[in-house]
């Protein structure tokens, strides 16, 4: 579970407040969509959930573990993929995911069978063995989706992750975060694509300037916004309030 | 016009003029502290230029004087700079002309080939003059006040000095040129390349070794060229010829120095042209399809199933993955494996070849092997502090720093991996040590071991502190792999904490020496402080590396 208390952050001494009081908690077994226009502070709510900003103030806990106090335990139980699949050019797909595996500590049975799993699903088998400098966007995404996955996490942190994936592996990372959080574990996910958050999440919160201005289920959201359209709809008329 | 907007752009990038102007505006702290940072390498960096360069130009200067040929500073000079540039220069250009990353953005524009060459090839002249300009200086300061030469001297003096990387910088853009374009084939091209590159120093080598041996001189000959008019200066420049019309556009008068300097001037335009021409003629047709894709190789299921099945601690797969990304990034390979392995060979190889070690040899011979042991070691982990590989260790990982921040391995395991793969790397300056046994100095097996760990001991403060240098303030905002480390002053800040580690460690063996301590006691006591220089940077870095990683914001 992911729970955020009074969380802001900002930039240029302050001048500009990214983040700004963002109060936030995410169930177990739960699909979390966190949508809002460019600059409105997803990413920056992603880099501190995950340990690469540090909060200004307020406080972030994942899996009972707080962040600054105990990040070892937050980062062996959640994994990140960040909107930009930057990774290791000179090492190859599978070398790249095998350092993986070793930092996350996974079993060597584990990692083999997961690795099979993992890179049928997401058509990698191939590739995995060429070096990653000559992989396509979607091919790069595709493989730090699939280091992310190796140490089964509690979870599932990905910021943008639909860009670039052809429609098959879009399709097969839905299925598996259904998947994941059917097991009772947490996806926590930012889009543009209003229509995946839709129809995939439980809940959703939408952030503006830095503030989550609306936050639940779609029935919720509509209720909010009164406005008894679609995602889109809602999505506009919140954001250019 | 559409040229200069390029390289006024180039310049822009590659100094990183906008980001200066808007911190100057939005963050004076960040300016006054890159000044102060810039004003502190300066300073700890003058009083080896004063010895190097100053004060051995100045001998070099009296020296000529003395057989009242005054001019052969400027020779000097003008050669020694320009086999620098020559030799440093091969992965520099190799990367500003192929593995920028801004080559993507470029290539589709509307410029033609020699537009984009020219513009990289003028940021890299550019560059070069932060080689040229220490040495060039000096040498044009005392030939000048020292002979009271009036304007045209200082004006044709600053002149030469601008055009001074030209040649050697064309030869080699055009020897890369080539290369690539011959290369640009086949499913092992990266390793052509890396053989086209040691190829290249090969040939630079064997051109030092070539003029060397050129024409050998009898007594009277030699003796004829000292006092002979311009004798030094035409003896020298045997090596590179233009350096002796620059010399007498500078020191002779009249005609003789106007013919010179037009010379000059035409071979430097030459060089020029010739760089734009093989631009437009080859560029493209290397670089274009460099990243391309060799068919997919099937790997097989047993190999699949072995290679997912081997499991590493996480320290000894960050040193694996460091030493990957080194290998196989060929900037990192030349700055960092090539230099360990190269720079020693090109600094005694000459002095072989030249017969000049024999008084070394002589000298050395006469020394207790305790000194000699000890030298050796101490050769290995100079060559090793030479190398930037620990102390870009962590701007190397640039944007993909975001995974050492959310891997769940301690600061410090990831700091044990980086130290072992500095480590292993220090390895390669073993070899040199036993090829040195082998052609001069026949140590024992014994003392070749007792070297080799020693030295081993001796490079550990230089990978430590280099490495605290680097977690301290990473540059991680590089645009492409030569700026990780060309543009980056933790590697020259590794170097100075380095001799400042290994001057008091120096003082300490001197006084172990003077006492005349058993030769146990004396290797002992160099070990023991080895590992109490090393022990402290480790121990900060141990200290702060939690709050730096959280610290640090990865681009």
């Amino acid at each position: 579970m992911i729970e955020l208390a009074g969380v802001s952050k900002s930039y240029n001494k302050g001048a500009i407040k990214a983040v700004d009081n963002l109060n936030l908690s995410v169930r177990p077994g739960e699909i979390f969509g966190f949508l809002g226009p460019n600059g409105a502070g997803k990413t920056t709510t992603i880099k501190m959930m995950v340990g690469l900003l540090q909060a200004d103030s307020g406080t972030i806990t994942i899996n009972g573990h707080n962040i600054e106090q105990e990040p070892l335990q937050v980062k062996s139980s959640l994994s990140y993929v960040p909107d930009n699949p930057e990774v290791y050019e000179k090492l190859s797909g599978l070398e790249y995911l095998n350092f993986l595996a070793d930092v996350y500590r996974v079993p060597a049975k584990q990692r083999k069978e997961r690795m099979e799993r993992f890179l049928q699903l997401f058509e990698m088998t191939q590739a995995v063995g060429d070096l990653i400098q000559s992989y396509s966007h979607g091919m790069r995404q595709k493989i730090v989706l699939i280091g992310a996955l190796l140490h089964e996490p509690e979870v599932f942190i990905l910021d943008e992750p639909m860009v670039g994936l052809d429609p098959k592996s879009a399709h097969n990372l839905k299925e598996y975060m259904r998947e994941h959080c059917d097991q009772g574990k947490t996806v926590f996910f930012s889009t543009h694509v209003l229509e995946v958050a839709e129809k995939l999440c439980d809940r959703i919160g939408i952030i503006r300037r830095g503030q989550l201005i609306a936050c639940g289920t779609m029935d919720e959201l509509k209720q909010q916004a009164q406005n008894e359209g679609s995602l889109e709809k809602i999505f506009l008329e919140l954001t250019e309030a | 016009m559409r040229l200069l907007t390029l390289i006024k752009m180039q310049l822009n990038v590659s100094f990183n003029w906008s980001a200066l102007k808007w911190y100057a505006k939005h963050d004076k702290k960040k300016i006054l502290g890159g000044i102060a940072l810039l004003l502190f390498i300066l300073v700890s960096l003058a009083p080896v230029y004063y010895f190097l360069a100053i004060n051995f130009l100045e001998t070099v200067y009296l020296s000529g004087y003395s057989l009242g040929q005054p001019e052969f500073i400027l020779t000097f000079a003008i050669v020694a700079v320009s086999m620098l540039v020559l030799f440093f220069a091969i992965p520099f250009i190799m990367a500003t002309f192929y593995f920028s990353r801004d080559l993507a953005l470029l290539v589709p524009l509307p410029f033609l080939p020699h537009e984009i060459i020219g513009a990289k090839f003028s940021t890299v002249v550019i560059q070069e003059y932060l080689t040229v300009l220490p040495f060039m200086l000096p040498a044009l300061y005392f030939y000048g006040t020292g002979q009271n030469a009036g304007p045209y001297f200082w004006l044709v003096g600053i002149l030469l000095t601008l055009l001074l990387p030209i040649i050697p910088l064309a030869i080699i853009s055009a020897a890369i040129l080539f290369l690539m374009r011959v290369t640009n084939l086949g499913k092992r091209k990266d390793l052509l390349r890396y053989l086209g590159m040691m190829l290249m120093l090969a040939a630079v080598l064997g051109f030092n070794y070539f003029m060397t041996k050129l024409e050998p001189m009898t007594q009277e000959e030699l003796m004829n060229l000292l006092f002979a008019k311009e004798g030094l200066a035409t003896l020298i420049s045997r090596v590179y010829p233009p350096a002796l019309w620059a010399t007498r556009a500078l020191a002779a008068e009249g005609t003789t120095a106007l013919l010179n300097l037009a010379m000059f001037v035409i071979l430097t335009s030459m060089g020029v042209m010739l760089t734009l021409y093989l631009g437009d003629r080859l560029f493209y047709r290397g670089l274009i399809g460099g990243d391309e894709v060799t068919a997919r190789r099937d790997i097989s299921v047993d190999r699949l199933a072995k290679a997912m099945s081997q499991v590493s601690s996480p320290a000894w797969a960050i040193a694996k993955r460091e030493i990957k990304v080194l290998l196989r990034t060929p900037i990192y390979f030349f700055n960092s494996v090539a230099v360990i392995l190269i720079m020693p060979l090109a600094m005694f190889l000459p002095l072989i070849w030249g017969n000049a070690m024999e008084p070394i040899l002589t000298m050395l011979e006469t020394l207790a092997p305790l000194y000699l042991n000890l030298g050796a070691a101490a050769s290995i982990a100079l060559v090793a502090a030479f190398a930037p590989a620990a102390s870009t260790s962590f701007s190397r990982e640039g944007k993909q720093f975001w995974l050492s921040q959310v891997m769940p391995v301690v600061p410090q395991e990831q700091i044990n991996g980086k130290i072992i793969y500095s480590l292993l790397l220090s390895l390669l300056g073993i070899p040199l040590v036993f090829l040195a046994s082998f052609l001069l100095f026949h140590w024992t097996n014994q003392e070749l071991i007792l070297i080799s760990l020693v030295g081993m001991f001796l490079t550990l403060p230089s990978i430590t502190v280099s490495l605290l240098i680097d977690l301290l303030r990473p540059y991680l905002t590089w645009s492409n792999p030569q700026a990780a480390i060309k543009q980056n002053f933790n590697a020259v800040f590794g170097m100075v904490a380095t001799g400042v580690l290994y001057y008091l460690m120096y003082q300490f063996a001197m006084y172990m020496l003077q006492q005349q301590y058993s030769d146990f006691v004396i290797y002992s006591g160099v070990v023991a402080s080895s590992l109490l220089l090393a022990a402290l940077p480790y121990g900060i870095m141990v200290k702060i590396a939690e709050r730096r990683f959280r610290e640090i914001i990865a681009p």
